[in-house]
């Protein structure tokens, strides 16, 4: 899983840096207990399956994820009835386009591996089948706030998650 | 002017490529959140160009793709995919999808698509090879 998550890396610095003039000033590897684990404010994850069983996590404090938001929304406001549905979409897009550009790098150049849709998660335990309580996460800080990326494994195909 | 609908589950993706294809003079944009709402919105407005995201849950794009085809042989439909993986992007054009971009998308690499896929629309002559 270690290995994946330094797959992710790469293309989470190129995301950032060429798309949204965002720079990682500081990284951080850890490793924390499912238990003490927190999330920060906004939360996405994205199911992979059949060759790797396996979540890709990504946790944004609202600050960081409201210049991404800026970046996508190209110059017009996010009305505050909308804020949510628009900062968790940003979120689940951002998870998809970092794991969409890192797959082609996983062994066998990715092939086999099916992704769902981004889920937007308010709480960790939510998830089920975890296959070890030890989650390892990059923490990251930018020029804008913090975020943290991870990698989770999963016990096998059958996916549940409690929202 | 294209008649172009975006079929993606992601809000803010509809919302950038709508703002892109504006920007590009296609003001004559529809919306599905979903691909079954897709095949519905199709029948509706029979588009000239489909932006069709893969990854979709329920309906997927290449099933959506898929039954888009079985009943419009001639429809355009321009894949959007976060996965640099050939398996999926050769699935589509199995199906009959006319082409794709990957995300992140932007308005020069969705303005080049189209143009690939009507040449009319090409912003200039390297949009025409054939090169994805």
């Amino acid at each position: 899983m270690k290995m994946i998550l330094d797959l992710l890396v790469p293309q989470l610095k190129r995301f950032l840096h060429g798309h949204i003039n965002m720079e990682i000033k500081k990284m951080i590897a850890t490793k924390s207990h499912i238990k003490h684990m927190v999330l920060k404010d906004y939360t996405s994850i994205v199911y992979m399956s059949n060759k790797l069983n396996a979540i890709a996590m990504i946790s944004f404090e609202e600050s960081t994820l409201k210049k991404i938001v800026n970046v996508f929304m190209h110059g017009d406001k996010v009305k505050s009835n909308e804020k949510i549905i628009i900062y968790d979409s940003v979120a689940g897009e951002t998870m998809n386009i970092i794991l969409g550009l890192s797959i082609p790098s996983f062994p066998n150049k990715g092939r086999g591996i099916t992704t769902t849709s981004p889920t937007i998660i308010d709480d960790i335990l939510s998830i089920e089948n975890l296959k070890n309580d030890i989650i390892c996460s990059i923490d990251c800080v930018t020029n804008f706030g913090k975020l943290s990326i991870s990698i989770l494994e999963i016990n096998n195909k059958k996916r549940h998650i409690n929202c | 002017m294209l008649k172009i609908l975006i079929v993606d589950d992601s809000l803010i993706i509809r919302r950038e490529i709508k703002k892109f294809l504006e920007a590009l003079g296609h003001v004559k944009v529809y919306e599905a959140f979903n691909g079954k709402d897709g095949l519905m919105k199709y029948q509706y407005a029979e588009p000239d160009l489909v932006t069709m995201d893969i990854t979709m849950s329920g309906m997927n794009g290449i099933r959506t793709t898929q039954a888009i085809i079985s009943e419009y042989p001639n429809a355009k439909i321009l894949m959007i995919t976060s996965h640099g993986q050939e398996d999926m992007v050769v699935d589509s054009i199995k199906v009959g999808a006319s082409g794709y971009i990957l995300k992140p998308i932007t308005q020069d690499s969705l303005g080049k698509a189209i143009g690939r896929i009507f040449k009319k629309y090409a912003v200039n002559d390297d949009d025409l090879l054939d090169d994805e």
